[in-house]
């Protein structure tokens, strides 16, 4: 064994937790809050490219994962203010129209600011080198993008699951009238939840950067597989987002091996599957 | 019936005042595809991300028995849209298990997976080269070379299909596709299948599209790979609000306005995507009726007046 | 004609209706009364197949309809109009009503024809809008309609459907006293053509009408009878009738 195996399945974990990063926010937003909102993956190619301003303007690449998710989060509540409760009475499709035309603008917007060449920036200097497997070496900076990715699913699950505003936030959106009542603010709450939705989605632009640069259309392709790992997962659960985005990568991963030409294909396969024998998804509970 | 009349001038007349009839035919094909996605949406209340899917089964249908079995090109249409039909049956069907939103991702996945499967079945496809080489055979012993003539036969062949989709409009089918839109759990409640007629107006929505992308195919003799990609999927749903789902007509007259601004804007300034964005935005937020809703309150105000 | 046996539904631990056994005999007026809460609408959910019974079965002429869905349940001549007001808002009053009679046409499928063609359809909405005074209204959308107009609506659609078995859930909901008043009358004549089953709050204009009363509270049947059997049962007088007045 030369260790190629080895470091295929590990950048199938780390391509993992980027869909599971972004999956988690999908969950968020799409199943709790239930806006829909197609422009996630919008998002998430913006995060990539502030994170590309900001390490090339300051060659701070930890400052460019602090500031992104905060910036993007910003504008995506911006839009939310905008548009999306105007459009919630309109309903769903209307909301999902909106986030289309975002798309097109945000696409064509980083084309016409950052060029339509693919961008990219250095693995940052404290993170180089890499682990060695076998005859090659895996990169520092990927384990580093698995155990920081990890850690912030896991802060935004306690803080979702474990604290008293997890539990109005869960409250809140079974029986918004409920809590309003007892004197909270539910639109506030839900404000965060989509900050924190759309911040997900950003910081995981930023830590694929430095691997896979960024390109204009990043968003779009990332979005079809985001839909399928919620499927997989269950829409709405967060612990199946997480789960389901880890699988899809690891799934990628093997396929690449096994029979590369599939390797896409399998993961809609399998979203087929899970319609077909489980439609709640495999933690949905529906 | 006027309106049908008027729009059968338009077809007949356009390619005498403006000559570039292979633009004009791709008007029709995309058309084709815009009145097909508003039967699901506009009808049915079904937000469909997955038109490309079936036009790109069709498209590769036709061209496959064009190509290899030199079929005549009724017969490769045929094939278009039973494969576009069968293809959005089958979707339709995976895609309806869900409630709203769900079932709009679904058609999204699954168009990503039929691209991914065209990109990589290169044998039937020819992968991101495109498949090439499509002939074009006349029909009754008419030769379609001249690109004007196969406008007459797209023309022909696109006003039977939309006089077909007034038809199914006007049907008992089509007041239940409006029950569903408006009240799936009461239509269900008064004893329809409302399953049944979804997966139905998917496979109809799925023939129609399948038939455009037979004629694409005979249009540029190429199906590329673009047929079936999620862009194209987004272009019909755009195309189809701007001209507004509220009638077919509209679907096709946004058709129109997009394929005509996205040929001609694209050489005035290569970033237009960003004014059509915005100008999307601006439709969804202020003129949920699209175009065709402006022109009818006009011509409802012109005929008070 | 339709008769329950031990039907239960419990969403969680919370038994909405429990042990259940009712029975509606062909035409009578059969009411059900109880406070809110007491599991009215969720036993008429049971009944006409919108929800699955966590424990018991229904049986309908005869057939157990329990594993039947709300599709077959109407297609089988269960008709139910909703306590909150479920019609098609968009569509104008007259395709409301046609589409609820088209649905025992089996023309529903027919692509090819207009529906226009389908005279006996239209024939039958136009006497169901007349009933219910409609017909004036019947080119406008549902949801232009006043309140009051779209409660008939409601009980139009669903007398539309030509069933055997009405359940009415409070048709008289949100209506000012007199039109309630009338309303009930109608439902009165109604009784002379179908069975009916009807929830209601207003228990004098109920006392006056009913042939059967059913008194429900917190999911179970708390008495059953004649409405004088009911006027004098000592349990219902201090559960319901007089902890409330009416509504
Ligand atoms: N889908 C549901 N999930 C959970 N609980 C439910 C559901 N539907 C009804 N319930 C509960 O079941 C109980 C009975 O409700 P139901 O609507 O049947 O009462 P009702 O007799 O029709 O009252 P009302 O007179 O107010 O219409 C209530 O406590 C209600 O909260
Ligand atoms: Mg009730």
């Amino acid at each position: 064994m030369s260790g190629l195996v080895e470091v295929q399945l590990l950048n199938g974990i780390v391509q993992g937790m980027i869909y599971a990063l972004v999956a988690a926010g999908l969950t968020l937003i799409f199943g709790m809050l239930d806006i829909p909102n197609f422009a996630h993956g919008a998002f998430y190619a913006l995060g990539a490219y502030v994170a590309f301003t900001v390490v090339s303007s300051t060659g701070n690449f930890w400052l460019a994962i602090a500031v992104v998710p905060l910036v993007v989060a910003a504008l995506g509540l911006l839009v939310d203010a905008v548009a999306m409760r105007r459009l919630a009475r309109a309903g769903h499709v209307y909301q999902i129209l909106f986030t289309l035309g975002l798309v097109l603008i945000v696409q064509e917007a980083i084309v016409l600011i950052w060029g339509a060449n693919p961008t990219s920036v250095n693995v940052p200097a404290a993170l180089g080198g890499g682990v060695p497997l076998g005859a090659v070496s895996f990169p520092f900076y990927r384990l580093f993008l698995v155990v920081a990715a990890a850690l912030v699913i896991g802060v935004v699950w306690i803080a979702l699951e474990r604290t008293k505003y997890g539990a109005i936030i869960r409250a809140g959106i079974d029986d918004p009238e409920m809590v309003d009542c007892i004197g909270i603010d539910v639109q506030r709450l839900f404000t965060i939840v989509f900050g924190i939705g759309v911040g997900l989605a950003a910081l995981a632009g930023a830590l694929i950067l430095p691997i896979r640069g960024g390109q204009p259309s990043m968003g779009n392709e990332l979005m079809a597989t985001s839909f399928a790992v919620v499927v997989i997962g269950g829409l709405g659960s967060y612990l199946g987002a997480v789960v389901g985005g880890i699988f899809v990568g690891l799934t990628q991963a093997v396929m690449t091996i096994l029979y590369p030409a599939a390797s896409e294909v399998a993961i809609f396969a399998a979203m087929a599957l899970v319609i077909l024998i489980r439609p709640q998804g495999l933690f949905g509970n529906r | 019936m006027t309106r049908f009349a008027v729009l059968v001038a338009i077809v007949a007349l356009a390619p005498l005042v403006l000559r570039y009839p292979e633009l004009e035919t791709q008007i029709l094909t995309f058309g084709l595809l815009a009145v097909a996605f508003n039967l699901l949406l506009g009808e049915m209340g079904f937000l469909s991300f997955g038109q490309a899917t079936f036009n790109g089964a069709g498209a590769y249908a036709a061209a496959r028995v064009l190509i290899d079995a030199h079929a005549a090109l009724p017969l490769a249409l045929l094939v278009g849209v039973i494969a576009g039909a069968i293809t959005a049956a089958a979707i339709g069907a995976l895609a309806i298990t869900g409630r709203g939103v769900y079932g709009v991702m679904l058609t999204f996945a699954f168009n990503e997976m039929a691209y991914y499967a065209a990109f990589q079945w290169r044998d039937v496809t020819g992968g991101d080269n495109g498949l090439s080489g499509v002939p074009r055979p006349g029909i009754f012993g008419v030769s379609l070379a001249d690109p004007t003539h196969y406008y007459y036969f797209t023309a022909l062949v696109v006003l039977l299909a939309f006089a077909a989709v007034l038809r199914v409009n006007g049907s008992p089918f089509g007041a239940v596709l409006r029950a569903i839109r408006e009240n799936e759990d009461r239509a269900r409640a008064i004893g329809y299948r409302v399953r049944r007629f979804k997966v139905t107006a998917f496979a109809i929505s799925g023939a129609l599209s399948g038939l455009a992308g037979g004629l694409y195919a005979g249009l540029y003799r190429f199906v590329p790979l673009q047929a079936i990609d999620l862009d194209t999927s987004t272009n019909i749903v755009i195309a189809a609000l701007l001209g507004g789902t509220g009638s077919p007509y509209g679907a096709l007259l946004g058709a129109a306005i997009f394929t005509v601004l996205s040929n001609s804007l694209s050489h005035v300034w290569s970033h237009w995507p960003l004014i059509f964005g915005l100008v999307f935005c601006a439709v969804v937020l202020f003129f949920r009726g699209g175009l065709w809703s402006i022109a009818e309150r006009w011509s409802r105000r012109a005929a008070h007046a | 004609m339709l008769r329950t046996r031990e039907l239960t539904k419990r969403f969680g631990a919370h038994a909405a209706v429990d042990g259940v056994n009712v029975e509606i005999r062909r035409g009578t007026l059969h009411a059900i009364i109880g406070p809110n809460g007491a599991g009215k609408t969720t036993l008429f959910n049971l009944l006409s197949g919108e929800l699955r019974p966590s424990e018991g079965a229904v049986e309908f002429a005869g057939r157990d309809v329990t594993c039947f869905d709300a599709t077959t349940r109407s297609q089988l001549g269960i008709g139910r109009s909703f306590q909150r007001t479920n019609v098609f808002p968009k569509l104008t009053v007259f395709e409301n009503v046609r589409l609820a009679a088209q649905t025992r046409t089996g023309e529903s499928f027919a692509l090819w024809r207009s529906v226009t063609e389908l005279a006996d359809v239209s024939a039958r909405a136009e006497r169901v809008l007349d009933e219910f005074g409609l017909l004036g209204y019947r080119s406008q959308l549902a949801s232009e309609l006043a309140g009051g107009d779209q409660r008939l609506l409601e009980l139009a659609i669903t007398l539309a459907t030509d069933p055997v078995l009405l359940l009415l859930d409070e048709p008289s909901q949100g209506l000012s006293p007199e039109d309630a008043r009338r309303l009930i009358d109608r439902i009165g004549t109604l009784a002379e053509r179908y069975t009916i089953v009807l929830i209601e709050h207003n228990v004098p204009l109920v006392m006056r009408l009913a042939t059967e009363i059913t008194v429900m509270n917190f999911g179970r049947v708390l008495a059953h009878g004649t409405p004088d059997e009911i006027r004098a049962n000592p349990a219902v007088r201090t559960a319901y009738l007089g902890t409330r007045g009416t509504r």
